[in-house]
């Protein structure tokens, strides 16, 4: 296949005012001189494009509803309850439901995602990049528990804006001080200012800095269609597999070099057609 | 000279039973009933009995207003978010912003003024009162709820063996905090299969808990912590508003439903 041939689609998420997807865009265009095109958000783009009726709106929903982890310990197939496909379907049609919190399947997530691409770019000629506000989290059978992640790289790749900011572990301290508010009644207020303390080594919801961020993952979420390894083990790179917060702002925003010269010759590759997949 | 009027003791006595037992045969048939008289259960009734639905309050306790009177840590203070600063305002409880977004009220004057606006409104209350079941019609649709004294609960069996009565309604609201009973007692019946508790990936979801009030089985409505429950949502801290704008939203669609089914038995 030409590298000519493949498009990447970034799906936008209204939902996050600090996403700018087209500064993504424009990121990913001059990292990869791949056709980079913008779409809105995964649902508003199957709902034009395929307009289902109100029976097939809530089926989705009822989808959606399924791979939400019910407990972290434990895989779960319960049916979902009627007030969750509801919460869903509002989800899907209200732009103002920012909550966030539950944390879904990423996996099921990846397949129901992927029957509202077009059938047309069910294929390798195609990059889907999704982004969402939901919480999304995998299996990880050595630890038995769901962990929540930023990204399922996968096809499509799902990044959440949200997880970027609850996945990666804060400073263990951090986790001390909200044991002591949870238990012993100290002031919420603490963690608050512990946050603005740390806030170099920190992201927030909404940060100013989600954007910067995110376009590393969606880097991550090209590389992944090429390359079997997505992840760089040089924390100075933005491909790295960051765990903690502290990582993900030394790789995406603070690191010695963009990429690591071993991937900064992989994208130069790419960038100048010298890729032959 | 005596202060108060004489009266004789039977009087007394015949004044509390005759009261009582009028309004209990009264509401022995209620529009909606609401289980749990916590802060989203007294605004749900507030609500709906200032649409002039005849509204019973169920407590099991012999006081009013749930964890309402205390905030964090036995501390009587308790604090909402904004928009949830709209609701005390509209109950008249005076309240001061602790930072942007965060008010603080006196947990006493703002529960016994909750309280006193359901009671102004027409709610009317069955406290010492457990919730013991659900009455079930056709398809399963919750029309009411089986009640017993609360001291038959903490008493031997061998001297308690008191049967339960029925009290019949449109709608039910399970407003009973983190035990969700009425909604426990479907899944008991196997009716509905809740999740439990979910991942604790937030320190905050009061909106989660807004969102997801509803109408969770035929006739049966969720609000506050009972909505945490039943939907696996996680957990919360010590601030109300979830729970107020719970309870509106509770009256809302309970409303919603009323309304439908009178345009129903109209139609027919």
């Amino acid at each position: 296949m030409k590298k000519s041939q493949i498009t990447v689609y970034l799906y936008d998420e209204p939902k996050s005012t600090r996403l700018d997807t087209k500064s993504v865009k424009n990121y990913l265009e001059e990292k990869t001189s791949l056709k980079v095109r913008l779409r809105p958000a995964i649902f508003d783009f199957f709902v034009s494009s395929r307009k289902p009726g109100e029976r097939e709106l809530e089926k989705w929903a009822q989808k959606l509803a399924q791979t939400k982890i019910r407990d972290v310990s434990r895989v779960s197939s319960l049916a979902p309850l009627k007030g969750e496909i509801e919460y869903e379907i509002r989800r899907l049609l209200d732009h103002s439901i920012k909550s966030f919190g539950l944390l879904y399947d990423g996996f099921p997530l990846v397949s129901l995602f992927f029957n509202l691409l077009p059938e047309e770019e069910q294929n390798g000629r195609f990059i889907h990049i999704i982004f969402t506000n939901q919480l999304i989290g995998t299996w990880d059978k050595v630890s038995a528990r769901y962990h929540a992640r930023v990204a399922v790289l996968s096809f499509p790749s799902i990044i959440s804006t949200t997880g970027v900011v609850e996945a990666p572990a804060k400073p263990k301290e951090y986790y001390w001080l909200k044991q002591q508010v949870l238990s012993l009644g100290f002031d919420p207020e603490t963690l608050e200012d512990f946050k603005k303390a740390r806030n170099n080594e920190l992201l927030e919801h909404e940060d100013q800095r989600l954007t910067e961020v995110l376009k590393g993952y969606a880097l991550q979420a090209i590389l992944h269609h090429f390359e079997d390894e997505p992840f760089c083990k040089d924390q100075n790179c933005r491909l790295f597999n960051a765990h903690w917060q502290k990582e993900v702002v030394r790789a995406q925003l603070e690191g010695e070099y963009e990429l690591c010269p071993e991937h900064e010759k992989f994208f130069q590759n790419l960038k100048e057609l010298r890729w032959q997949g | 000279m005596a202060i108060f009027h004489p009266v004789a003791e039977k009087d007394v006595t015949q004044a509390i039973v005759e009261s009582f037992l009028t309004q209990f045969k009264q509401y022995a048939e209620s529009d909606v009933i609401i289980i749990g008289g916590g802060p989203s259960g007294l605004i749900a009734g507030k609500e709906l009995a200032q649409k002039n639905y005849k509204v019973l309050l169920v407590e099991r306790n012999n006081y009013l207003g749930g964890g309402f009177w205390l905030g964090g840590y036995l501390m009587n203070k308790v604090t909402v978010r904004a928009p949830a600063q709209e609701v005390l305002e509209a109950l008249k409880i005076p309240y001061e912003q602790a930072v942007e977004g965060l008010f603080v009220a006196d947990g006493p004057h703002a529960c016994s003024k909750l309280i006193a606006s359901a009671c102004d409104a027409g709610v009317k209350f069955a406290n010492m009162t457990i919730f013991e079941d659900v009455i079930l019609r056709e398809e399963n649709k919750v029309a009411g709820v089986v009640i017993n004294w609360t001291p038959i609960s903490s008493l031997p069996r061998e001297i308690t063996c008191v049967d339960p009565i029925g009290l019949e309604a449109k709608i039910v609201i399970d407003a009973t905090g983190h035990d969700a009973c009425v909604v426990k007692k479907l899944e008991e019946r196997g009716l509905i299969k809740t999740p439990g508790f979910g991942g604790m990936w937030v320190e905050k979801s009061e909106d989660l808990v807004v969102e997801h009030t509803g109408e969770v089985a035929p006739g049966l409505i969720v609000c506050g912590m009972a909505t945490s429950t039943t939907y696996g949502l996680p957990r919360m801290g010590p601030t109300f508003g979830a729970m107020l704008l719970s309870g509106k939203r509770a009256a809302e669609i309970a409303d919603k439903i009323l309304e439908k089914e009178e345009e129903k038995v109209l139609k027919e």
